[in-house]
């Protein structure tokens, strides 16, 4: 595809206006350039052309890679998840070889992980990774960042999904400290948020259903109740979410036998079974487009 | 967008009662989402071009390698058209820069002018998202080209964006100066469906004359005997920093009303462009730092007084004057030398193979940012910069929001195209020398390199003509032969956003001198102290180029380590000229000497905090003393930490200066 049509992907992709995404899902259009000008939102979008093809700019001159639904590379198990509506255009850094180089497996747990979390989790990811599977996380403290650093110092890969664009400060931070699994092609950094998104926690939930579409199964190391009070608020544990999406998109879950209060929760609710060591894949957990 | 309306458009708002051939075209091609080129001589109305475009459009973003050339063109656009223009630049303060950005996001601009390296700027990301902007232009264009006579690799930056921008989003390119293999160049990089059109180069008011001068001394005189002949103000045009100083130091010397003016200089040089415009200057001696975007209509002749890298530089310098189409000279003054030094100087443009590597191997290893990357490899500002965009144009680097560089993988540096530009450079050089020689019309010659083939013989040059120039008195090489003897020191760090030293001297050159010899002795072959006739020599020199009865005192380098010889000659020297001696600087911790550091961060590292001033100061003049001089950073420092402790005017003087950096 001509580079010239990516910046109509990005403004459809990032539109304020669902009823156009819906359109684009619906039509399916080829040219998506010539989508846009027949749609109502044309006017304003074409407003924003030059200052998207910058903001582009600068994500590519920083490296970046940048992919649409018909992009030959873009993962099929992200196209092909039923219940998940594909985002039209995705954000890397890193080798997009990583993608399809290996099963891959979730890694979730909270950012203060316990003292427990933290020796279980360096033992499963060494186990996944000589089962030779790849290691996808949310890539945020704690277990997540973990997980990565066993998977690559166990010589795997890991993929994070991460829940702030690619050219904001956190990720260009996280992007020096990882440099060197990044430059040997064994760690990628995937969004489907706009490069200049800042981290939000409505992102951070987000991006569990694009963990969840990408993996095999996911293992909760260590999880928060589904809810709990604090300051007055009820707050809504993000490993749990994960879990919950993962099961509603027909992904094994897996939970660790600690006594958390959400691993507990998951193993009662069943959403997640125990833990034993490794994954007994059913076939028919593969997506099958015949079907 | 109907001929009717432009029309309409030209006349009401620009006051134009026609186009010129070619304008309509190239608005409408842009407004139909063709990409163009548009190749013409200054004057014939670019600018006019995308000046339309921006009142039809919107937001038009400029992209031009000069702040001087910014400048202008706000100026224009403003005062002639009433369209609201203005620029960002990193001479203006974050305050002024913001205030700037927030109007463009307003829609308060029609025209925002930028630098390519601007778009990797915090402040510009921060704001970007919000600026409307509708239509992109990039001025002289010819530096995307590797083949241009002003290729600038932070230029590479743009034609990714280019290749970004839908047809929505119209893209005009403007230069006066393409050569065939640089339009070809740029049409490939910035894509189809293109546009070209390409105008005739004449200039007919134009009078070429090439002189030759066999010394320093006749060209001093030349120039000044030249500027004594020549009517109205102009440009001299030398090739380097340190001749443009020394030469308007001459030329001021001899009464001649010029000034200075080269990249060294920072705010200061908007003043100096006006002084040239409003005639209270008769010339400014400048390096090819002048020029893009100079808006004096009536200069009336730009002399040469070393020769520029090829005829594209040439014609483009010269193209400032004349404007108006009153008859302006051009005088071109070939010193065998000359060749010599441009040959060194596009050789030494870029840095060696190992250097590159050098770089990408630290930062495969670890992030840095650019001062980081100066200390490790102790390579030149220059030189680093330019291994930083070449190898980002190699995709091998990349730049964040942060200025840390960082390397994207292990790819291997590609520097097989590097020989071939550099031949191209050398061939280009020598179609330079070879317009000394030349037989047939010069503007014809020069017209041709550029890829107009229609030029006529012009009837004006030296050749057309068959004349040549009436020589200077020779009273005048006598002259400047007294004043060539002693080498200008190019000292150009700024305190507070003026240049610390006034003026700086060396009584020698350092190598292959009676004086640098004398010098050697002393400080290396243990020869104990400087011998009279040195001191002597000294004392006359600077009572006949210093003013001696403004200064207030002499006042000693430190020594790094050797002990105090600079301090013992210094004391001799003042009482010599019946001036105090002011050891007021001190060493706060032993340094090694700057001679075992390459570059001037690492040298500027070496002294930070090494020197103090023992004493307040209250706007007394100096005159700071020193043996040897090569990169000028000693002296900077020292001048620095006399500034902070409230000195006034500063001189500068050295026994000896090294011919080249870094010849010690």
């Amino acid at each position: 595809m001509e580079e010239r049509e990516w910046v109509y992907w990005m403004l459809m992709a990032h539109s304020d206006s669902r009823a156009l995404r819906q359109r684009f899902r619906d039509q399916q259009p080829q040219d998506v350039g010539a989508f846009l000008r027949d749609q109502p939102e044309w006017a304003q979008m074409e407003a924003q052309l030059a200052q998207e093809a910058l903001t582009l700019h600068e994500f590519l001159q920083q490296g970046g890679l940048f992919l649409t639904l018909y992009h030959p590379g873009y993962p099929e198990r992200l196209r092909l998840t039923a219940s998940i509506p594909p985002p039209p255009v995705l954000y890397a850094l890193g080798s997009l070889s990583l993608l399809d180089a290996q099963p891959l497996v979730a890694i979730a747990g909270s950012r203060n992980a316990s003292r427990q979390a933290q020796e279980a989790t360096p033992a499963v990811v060494q186990q996944l990774v000589a089962q030779g599977y790849g290691i996808i996380t949310g890539f945020a403290k704690g277990v997540d960042q973990m997980a990565a650093r066993t998977a690559l110092d166990a010589n795997g890969i890991t993929i994070g999904v991460l829940p702030q664009g690619l050219l904001s400060r956190l990720t260009q931070q996280l992007a020096r400290e990882w440099m060197e699994p990044l430059n040997d092609d064994r760690l990628l950094f995937l969004s489907e948020l706009h490069p200049r998104a800042e981290w939000s926690p409505r992102f951070a939930m987000m991006r569990n259903r694009l963990i969840a579409a990408l993996a095999e199964f996911v293992v909760i190391i260590e999880s928060g109740a589904r809810e709990s009070q604090k300051n007055g608020k009820t707050v809504l544990s993000g490993t749990y979410q994960c879990a919950e999406i993962a099961h509603r998109t027909g992904r094994p879950v897996y939970v660790l036998d600690l006594p958390a209060p959400g691993n507990q929760q998951l193993l009662q609710e069943g959403i997640a079974r125990p833990w034993q060591g490794h994954h007994a894949a059913a076939p028919s957990e593969q997506p099958n487009l015949f079907e | 967008m109907h001929a009717d309306d432009l029309m309409r458009l030209l006349r009401e708002r620009f006051g134009f009662e026609s186009f010129r051939e070619g304008q309509q075209e190239a608005i409408q091609a842009a407004l139909e989402g063709k990409r163009g080129l548009l190749i013409q001589p200054t004057g014939w109305g670019k600018s006019l071009v995308y000046q339309m475009i921006a009142a039809l459009r919107g937001l038009t973003l400029v992209f031009s390698p000069l702040r001087a050339l910014m400048r202008d063109q706000v100026r224009q656009a403003c005062e002639r058209y009433a369209l609201r223009a203005d620029t960002v630049n990193s001479d203006m303060s974050l305050e002024d820069q913001q205030a700037v950005l927030e109007r463009a996001a307003a829609g308060e601009l029609d025209l925002l002018y930028i630098a390519p390296e601007r778009l990797g700027n915090p402040l510009w990301q921060d704001h970007q998202q919000q600026l409307p902007i509708r239509a992109v232009v990039i001025d002289e264009a010819h530096c995307v080209s590797i083949w241009g006579h002003d290729f600038r690799p932070e230029y590479r930056r743009i034609v990714n964006l280019v290749r970004l921008l839908p047809p929505e989003v119209p893209v005009v390119a403007v230069t006066a100066t393409a050569t065939p293999r640089v339009e070809q160049d740029v049409r490939e990089q910035i894509g189809e469906p293109f546009h070209i059109l390409r105008g005739s180069l004449m200039r007919p008011n134009l009078c070429l004359y090439v002189q030759p001068v066999q010394s320093d001394a006749e060209k001093l005189a030349w120039v000044d005997h030249l500027l004594g002949l020549l009517p109205g103000s102009g440009l001299v045009y030398t090739a380097t920093r340190a001749s443009c100083e020394w030469l308007a130091q001459y030329l001021q010397q001899r009464g001649h009303v010029v000034a200075h003016y080269h990249a060294g200089l920072g705010a200061e040089r908007a003043a100096l462009e006006q002084r040239l415009i409003q005639n209270d200057l008769k010339a400014l001696v400048c390096t090819n730092a002048l020029g893009m975007g100079l808006d004096k209509p009536d200069l009336r002749f730009v002399i040469h007084a070393e020769t520029p890298a090829s005829p594209l530089h040439y014609y483009q310098e010269i193209g400032r004057s004349g404007r108006d189409g009153e008859r302006s000279y051009c005088i071109l003054l070939a010193h065998p030398d000359d060749k010599t030094l441009q040959t060194s100087m596009i050789r030494t443009s870029r840095p060696p193979p190992d250097a590159y590597q050098q770089v990408y191997q630290l930062l495969q290893q670890q992030p840095m940012r650019e001062r980081e990357l100066a200390l490790h490899t102790g390579l030149t500002q220059n030189s680093l910069r330019t291994i930083l965009y070449d190898l980002m144009d190699q995709g091998l680097l990349v730049r964040d929001s942060e200025r840390y560089y960082r390397a994207t993988g292990h790819g291997a540096i590609d520097h097989s195209h590097y020989q071939v530009v550099l031949d191209a450079k050398l061939n280009d050089l020598e179609a330079m020398i070879a317009y000394w020689h030349l037989r047939e019309c010069r503007m014809r010659y020069l017209c041709r390199f550029l890829g107009d083939a229609t030029a006529a013989a012009c009837s004006r040059c030296d050749r057309c003509r068959r004349r040549r120039l009436a020589p200077p008195d020779p009273a005048l090489i006598v002259q400047a032969e007294r004043f060539a003897y002693h080498p200008p020191l190019i000292l150009t760090a700024v305190y507070q956003k003026e240049q610390i030293y006034a003026m700086g001297f060396a009584l020698s050159y350092y190598g292959g001198t009676p004086v640098g010899e004398a010098i050697h002795q002393c400080k290396y072959a243990d020869g104990g102290a400087l011998p009279d006739w040195a001191i002597q020599q000294a004392a006359v020199f600077l009572r006949e180029r210093f003013p001696l009865q403004a200064i207030h005192a002499l006042v000693p380098i430190p020594p790094s380590i050797s002990g105090g010889f600079v301090e013992e000659f210094t004391a001799r020297l003042a009482a010599q000229l019946n001036l105090r001696f002011l050891p007021i600087l001190r060493k706060t911790r032993p340094t090694r000497p700057q001679k075992d550091w390459t570059n001037s961060v690492q040298k500027a590292e070496n002294l930070r905090d090494a020197i103090e001033c023992v004493q307040p100061l209250q706007g007394e003049c100096l005159l700071i003393v020193d043996d040897v001089c090569d990169s000028g950073v000693t002296l900077e420092v020292a001048g620095k930490i006399l500034k902070r402790a409230g000195a006034g005017t500063l001189y500068a003087f050295c026994l000896a200066r090294t011919r080249h950096r870094g010849d010690l």
